[in-house]
């Protein structure tokens, strides 16, 4: 449906996206991850015809949309990570501006956006003025801008950010609303990775300006499957005990508290049953053993080296 | 497509406390302060012409001719030469003609009052400050005119004058006409001496009156201020648009514009009309309340509506130009330096603050080529009732201003790749 080829961004000295290759199947949400500055915005915006790449291309149906932007265009909701909306105006004004430069004909405008407050829970304040709207209805109006015109497709870039959780969980089932049931594609950037675990099918993750994984969830919690990750509980760790882990050549990671020691080993290695004879041999009082899965934000961690809100 | 753009926009500046109160109060709180603080000392007002002038004649004219009668009788010659001189003489009484021809005159009686006043009370006189000027005929003054015109040589007749300068306009009037006077008698002089009858001017021509010099209408101070605020305050529009337009680049609403496949020259115009039909509107409405409040009427509609027309124009291309610097710097710093700065400076140059061709003729050039200064020179133009011929520089100026400023907007409006 959607191909992203090669797409780079040059700003004088700074190479802001370098090389991005990403494709979206019709139907689908995915997930673009990445730290402040990792390029996602500026990513977003090509492919949104906002601004043009350095050099590569956005296909949409096989067309490149650099040189034709008119049909992804009309085909194309985007919900920015601002609220761009006019404070001054009521909610339904705002609406109405942009059903209007759409050029939607007065009759589908107006059930079109009876439409919309429905489906963003925003019937009873459309005359209200936007300034004095909540973050999260805020938030939810500024989704409603992008469907007005019923696109196929939807780029919601950071969509949540800054509201309180009850407005973050209308927000993430409307996006899952949009997707099976108006069959609308996502593609869906977030700095919580929570969300993106339970609204997407796939997910880039991007950093400098390059992907640098991508797949679906369970194939980028794979590239951690190599490893486990064993957790020991005790009142308090013998120094003892721990000097056995240190001298384990299996042992590929560890780190301690006083009470607390992580062990990260490959995953083929049956570590639980020597943590479990250290425990004996060295008489070490034990609290518990967790045996920990690999999360996306481990992955994130291990393939960035930065945390994903950093 | 562009209806929406405007309309949005005119929403916006309507609903915001600040812009209504700068575009519409502010100018009409300033005329009323201005007007209330120079309208006396307003040049185009006419001031009040009347005053009183004192004569004090230290001798007497009947005297004088007297003693010329009886002096002529002495000179040898014929009885009809004596006959045609003392005839003469009868005819020429410079002090009574000056008295009940000049200033007893029905044209300038009714502003000046003429008193005569004994020599003693000059003093006196000069002290009260009641009256605008006091003349002083000296003694055998009508005996040295004449003699002097039959080529007697005896002293030089002249009158003394004492001016209040607290009355110097009536004083300054008064002292032009006895001049004028003056210089009769002495051209008279000449003409008797040499034989020149012919070209004798005659005392009527010296009467004094108040004539209105063009037939324009005068223009007040309330007119001129009514004219210079609000070629200023419209002034403030630009910086208010390009302000807006900065904002929804700020909050990525251009980005939602731009999406909805509506062209950045639709963007442009969408810009340049709301800047024009924003100022068309304040404009009628400071006029309006002009008309009202100060009495501040067109003589001519159809002037005045082209005036604010191509002024309301050149608005809005200065609007476009704001804009396309604010999106093309990524800040709106351009609408603060002009609303800051650039407004204060060509609503000065434009002569907004007071007629600054008082100050130099260069000024008052510059002044022309801001489009504030040229539009309230065709106003003023207009308000005096002059024609068409004479507000065309202007109206061309505004024309031109308005196509070369929105065509430097287009050119620096960022084209789309360049938006970061």
């Amino acid at each position: 449906m959607l191909e992203v080829v090669d797409l780079k961004k040059q700003y004088k000295q700074t190479r802001a996206v370098d090389g991005v290759n990403l494709f979206l199947e019709e139907g689908e949400i995915v997930g673009l991850l990445g730290p402040n500055g990792a390029g996602k915005s500026t990513t977003i915006s090509m492919m949104s015809t906002l601004i043009k790449p350095t050099s590569g291309d956005v296909r949409y149906l096989n067309e490149s949309v650099v040189k034709h932007p008119q049909k992804l265009r009309e085909n194309l909701g985007v919900v920015p990570q601002e609220i761009a909306l006019y404070p001054e105006l009521t909610a339904k004004e705002n609406l109405e501006f942009f059903g209007k430069i759409y050029k939607m004909d007065k009759q589908l405008l107006k059930q079109r956006m009876e439409e919309v407050f429905q489906l963003i829970g925003l019937e009873n304040k459309k005359k209200e003025l936007v300034k004095h709207f909540s973050g999260g209805m805020k938030r939810r109006l500024n989704i409603g801008a992008a469907l007005l015109h019923q696109p196929s497709i939807l780029f919601m870039d950071e969509p949540t950010v800054g509201i309180d959780p009850q407005s973050r969980n209308y927000i993430l089932d409307t996006v899952k609303q949009l997707n099976k049931e108006h069959h609308i594609t996502i593609v869906y950037t977030s700095h919580y990775m929570e969300e993106v675990e339970y609204l997407c099918d796939r997910i880039y993750i991007m950093d400098e300006g390059k992907i640098i994984a991508s797949g679906t969830k369970q194939e980028i919690k794979n590239i951690l499957s190599s490893e486990q990750t064993f957790i020991v509980e005790a009142q308090s760790l013998k120094k003892e005990f721990i000097e056995r882990f240190k001298k384990d050549g299996a042992v590929q990671q560890l780190s301690y508290s006083e009470n607390k020691v992580t062990i990260i080993v490959p995953k083929e290695t049956n570590y639980f049953h020597t943590i479990i004879q250290t425990v004996e041999e060295e008489k070490q009082e034990l609290k518990s053993v967790e045996v920990q899965k690999p999360s996306l934000e481990d992955v994130f961690l291990h393939l960035t080296g930065k945390a994903l809100r950093d | 497509m562009i209806y929406p753009l405007i309309k949005k926009q005119f929403l916006l500046v309507i609903r915001n406390r600040r812009n209504f109160t700068l575009l519409l109060v502010m100018p009409l709180v300033l005329v009323f302060i201005i007007n209330f603080a120079v309208g006396d000392l307003w040049q185009g007002e006419a001031p009040v012409l009347e005053g009183k002038l004192a004569i004090a004649e230290h001798g007497d004219e009947e005297e004088d001719l007297e003693r010329i009668k009886r002096e002529i009788a002495d000179i040898p010659i014929t009885d009809d030469q004596r006959n045609l001189v003392l005839q003469r003489i009868e005819q020429f009484k410079p002090i009574h003609i000056l008295k009940t021809q000049v200033f007893g005159s029905d044209d300038l009686k009714q502003f000046i009052q003429l008193e005569e006043v004994s020599p003693e009370q000059i003093d006196i006189l000069k002290k009260s400050g009641e009256y605008a000027a006091i003349l002083e005929v000296p003694e055998g003054f009508t005996y040295h005119i004449i003699m002097n015109m039959f080529g007697v040589q005896t002293e030089k007749p002249a009158f003394h004058y004492y001016i209040n300068e607290d009355k110097d306009f009536t004083a300054g009037i008064v002292m032009d006409i006895l001049a004028a006077f003056e210089e009769e008698m002495k051209v008279n002089m000449l003409f008797e001496r040499y034989d020149l009858q012919e070209f004798r001017v005659s005392s009527q021509d010296i009467q004094g009156s108040v004539v209105t010099v063009s037939k324009t209408n005068p223009l007040t101070s309330t007119m001129y201020y009514a004219v210079g605020m609000s070629v200023m305050f419209v002034l403030y529009i630009a910086s208010t648009i390009g302000t807006y337009a900065y904002e929804e680049k700020r909050i990525h609403v251009f980005e939602r514009i731009i999406l909805a496949s509506s062209s950045r020259w639709a963007y442009v115009a969408s810009i340049f009309l709301t800047g024009t039909l924003l100022s068309i509107i304040q404009l009628f409405i400071l006029y309006g309340v002009g008309s009202v409040i100060f009495k501040v009427n067109w003589p001519n509609i159809n002037q005045f509506l082209l005036i604010t027309l191509f002024l309301s124009m050149s608005v809005g291309a200065l609007s476009t130009l704001l804009t396309a610097i604010n999106y093309r710097t990524h800040s709106e710093q351009a609408s603060s330096v002009f609303s800051n700065m650039i407004v204060s400076i060509i609503a000065f140059l434009g002569g907004s603050f007071f007629p600054v061709h008082l100050i130099s003729s260069f000024i008052e050039k510059l002044g022309n080529l801001t489009p504030n200064g040229a539009a309230m020179s065709a106003y003023l133009t207009s308000l005096q009732g002059y024609g068409y011929g004479e507000i065309g520089n202007n109206l061309l100026y505004l024309i031109i201003f308005s196509f070369v400023i929105t065509l430097i907007a287009a050119f620096i409006f960022p084209k789309r790749g360049e938006v970061a």
